[in-house]
């Protein structure tokens, strides 16, 4: 590939339907006592209705740091420093630019438009609350409906996720945790938003259980029509998933692209470095490589491209770089971005 | 039961064994390695719940364990993987069965018998974040089991075991790295502590309970690329318990597929890999995500049976996965089939093999099953 520049690109996925979700020029800094920790650094990223964005990296990416951020999910000493976030729903009149929004005016957006499925089903479901009670809380909260009416719909969103009805009168720990990410996926889909963001939803689950549960997120999605943006450390599994994926490192973006083009033609050394990692369970046993040192400190990250210490194509003129997404002249995907500018 | 092939080896009850480990295909006369380190015969253990009721978290387990060889236990939570681990590691008593050593029997031990196990036998935990003390340094952490196991004459000399420990699993130059804490290291850089404290026992067994599964992607590869360098170079006999079974293809030489407790597939790890025969192995491989298989079954809604029954969901009779398995059949739902061989070193306990893995039997040699 030859890395040739129309400039910086103002939004990733530009293209004739308009996102319904749009991340631009996004900066989120921790304050910490020693300066600022650049944890998201000018991302921009933008979802499609009806489309699957994954968003993959290591911990410490950033990448659910994005991702709370755009919803202003965010406590200090974390700070948005720059970029705006457009949300454009179907029931929404105008574009919403979610970073001016009042506290109250957030409330409405949340979980009515944009719902999220948080990493940790057990600490996301209240304890003290049957599974009934939760789902109608959400409902109650967000949609002017009667209290039977909640729990009809509670009922049948138990079936969409394929939970007996009777579980509606179980409480947390009473469920595996299997069931229990189904009841969370179930509340994000209580109010039928348009946005359905998911931070590793099945990370703690096994493989077994992960896949029914994926399947079955993959049929609502085509039945409800929701965009998800899917964050997750599993690369493997993000490739059989997502429409487009968008790699992260350092807080930055390194490579956004189709998921086949990452899978055949990736751009970035970090993207060829993670893919050489996965031990494959199908096909010959190929020779792995991994990728050499740690994972960067943000605190002290080295001037231009982040993964430089770890490349095993970097030269001196990668300590000048800045990390702006460029067009992947060889590839048929018009919207393949890589930020380096250099490996063929 | 008039089955001719396959045939049931160390079925439950018999209380039988050896024949269990023979089929290992990490024997001495298979493949080179070094001597029988540890051997597991018919592992039992029972937790007493609430009441009266019992949970047999593992049941009837035999293996063995070779030194210079990889054996991955495989299973999802709950399955009991870890329990063997204990087990093995002398942190809890099994029920039933027997562990020995170098050919000696495990059994009750004085205090200096079970350091001496202990020096022999090691564990490497899952998360590095808990298994080592915040408030010590690198230093402390190894120069304690250094002390103990291996009763260093001089300062100097514990200093230079320190140091070859810490070049061992690559943490050069090993002075800043021994006077470090834990907070000031990388999960990478941690978990190498815990393969280096677990080295300064000069242990024969390593048992390594999910050691890389809390570490980032793009350094797990290194981490078990150390793992088997170290086995290699200390002739270490390696049990890697995993959930993740594309890593045991590549890392471990004998795979055994735990499910509810029993071990219900064995055999070359290749070959289990590629050619799974028990109807569990075939779900655990096909779930596995498969980049070189984009946008697949996950779109086709993937595997229906499974649905809402996990291991844990206790059977109380026949086989334990005869509530999620495609091919259950009565048989299935009253008797639990013991391992059957299907060849020199592979085992499955399916009473449906015939159907399950028809490649596998071979045709001609099965009679059905007797109708029941």
């Amino acid at each position: 590939m030859t890395a040739t520049s129309p400039g910086p690109l103002q939004a990733p996925f530009a293209s004739q339907d308009e996102p319904v979700l749009e991340i631009s020029d996004f900066s989120v800094a921790y304050r910490t006592f020693s300066g600022d920790v650049a944890a998201v650094d000018g991302i921009s990223l933008a979802l499609r209705p009806g489309e699957v964005v994954g968003l993959a990296g290591e911990s410490g990416s950033g990448k659910s740091t994005l991702a709370y951020g755009a919803c202003r999910l965010l406590r200090a000493p974390a700070v948005i420093t720059s970029g705006s976030v457009t949300y454009r729903g179907r029931r929404a009149n105008a574009p919403v630019e979610i970073l001016d929004k009042r506290p109250d005016e957030l409330r409405a957006l949340r979980w009515r438009e944009i719902a999220i499925v948080f990493q940790s089903a057990m600490n996301a479901l209240n304890p003290v609350l049957n599974v009934r009670d939760q789902l109608t809380d959400v409902m109650r909260a967000h949609l002017r409906i009667s209290k039977d009416e909640a729990v009809e719909r509670a009922a049948s969103l138990l079936d969409f996720v394929s939970i007996p009805r009777a579980r509606l009168r179980s409480y947390p720990h009473e469920l595996s945790g299997g069931m229990r990410q189904r009841v969370m996926i179930a509340m994000a889909l209580a109010t039928d938003p348009e946005v359905v963001i998911m931070d590793e939803p099945t990370t703690a689950l096994d493989v077994v259980v992960q896949r029914d549960i994926l399947g079955q997120v993959v049929e609502l999605k085509e039945r409800l029509g929701f965009a998800m943006l899917f964050i997750t450390h599993d690369l493997s599994l993000l490739l059989e998933l997502a429409d487009r994926v968008a790699i992260m490192y350092a807080g930055k973006l390194v490579e956004v692209a189709s998921a086949r083009e990452v899978l055949h033609e990736p751009a970035h050394p970090y993207t060829k470095g993670l893919l050489n990692s996965f031990p494959s369970l199908r096909g010959a046993r190929r020779r792995l490589a991994g990728i050499p040192g740690s994972p960067p400190d943000l605190r002290s990250l080295p001037p231009g491209c982040p993964f430089l210490p770890r490349c095993g194509y970097g030269t001196d003129r990668c300590r000048s770089i800045d990390m702006t997404l460029v067009r992947v002249a060889s590839s048929p995907d018009p919207e393949h971005l890589t930020a380096c500018p250099f490996v063929q | 039961m008039s089955v001719t092939s396959p045939q049931p080896i160390g079925g439950p009850g018999t209380g039988t064994t050896g024949q269990a480990g023979d089929l290992g295909g990490a024997g001495p006369e298979t493949a080179g390695y070094g001597e029988l380190a540890m051997e597991a015969i018919g592992l039992r253990k029972n937790y007493r719940l609430k009441g009266s009721e019992i949970l047999a978290a593992v049941k009837d387990v035999s293996f063995k364990l070779y030194r210079g060889a990889v054996v991955a236990l495989v299973g999802e939570s709950g399955s009991g993987k870890s329990t063997v681990a204990k087990l093995l590691a002398g942190q809890e008593a099994p029920s039933g069965g027997r562990i020995t050593l170098h050919g000696m029997p495990v059994g009750v031990m004085s205090r200096r018998q079970f350091r001496r196990y202990k020096s022999e036998v090691q564990l490497v935990f899952q998360d590095p974040f808990s298994s080592l003390n915040p408030i010590h340094t690198v230093r402390y952490h190894l120069a304690r089991p250094v002390r103990l196991h291996q009763h260093p004459v001089s300062k100097s000399a514990l200093d230079a075991e320190l140091v070859s420990l810490m070049e061992q699993v690559r943490l050069t130059p090993a002075e800043p790295f021994l006077a470090k804490y834990p907070h000031e290291l990388s999960g990478g850089q941690r978990q190498r502590v815990s393969f280096a404290r677990a080295l300064a026992a000069h242990p024969s067994v390593l048992l390594a309970d999910e050691p890389v599964s809390m570490l980032d992607v793009s350094i797990r590869l290194e981490m078990l690329t150390l793992l088997d360098d170290l086995r290699t170079r200390f002739q270490l006999a390696l049990l890697y318990i995993t959930h993740d079974i594309a890593s045991a293809r590549y890392f471990a030489d004998e795979i055994l597929v735990m499910y509810a407790g029993e071990i219900v597939e064995r055999g070359p790890a290749e070959d289990v890999t590629q050619q799974p025969a028990h109807p569990y192995t075939q779900l655990l491989v096909a779930s596995a995500p498969d980049p070189d298989n984009l946008g697949s079954v996950l779109r086709g809604g993937g595997q229906r049976a499974a649905r809402n029954i996990d291991s844990l969901g206790r059977v109380t009779t026949g086989c334990p996965f005869h509530p999620r398995c495609p091919f259950a059949e009565d048989k299935c739902r009253s008797e639990d089939p013991p391992l059957m061989q299907l060849s020199q070193a592979r085992g499955a306990a399916c009473w449906r093999l015939d159907v399950a893995a028809p490649q596998l039997v071979g045709a001609a040699k099965v009679e059905p099953v007797n109708g029941i």
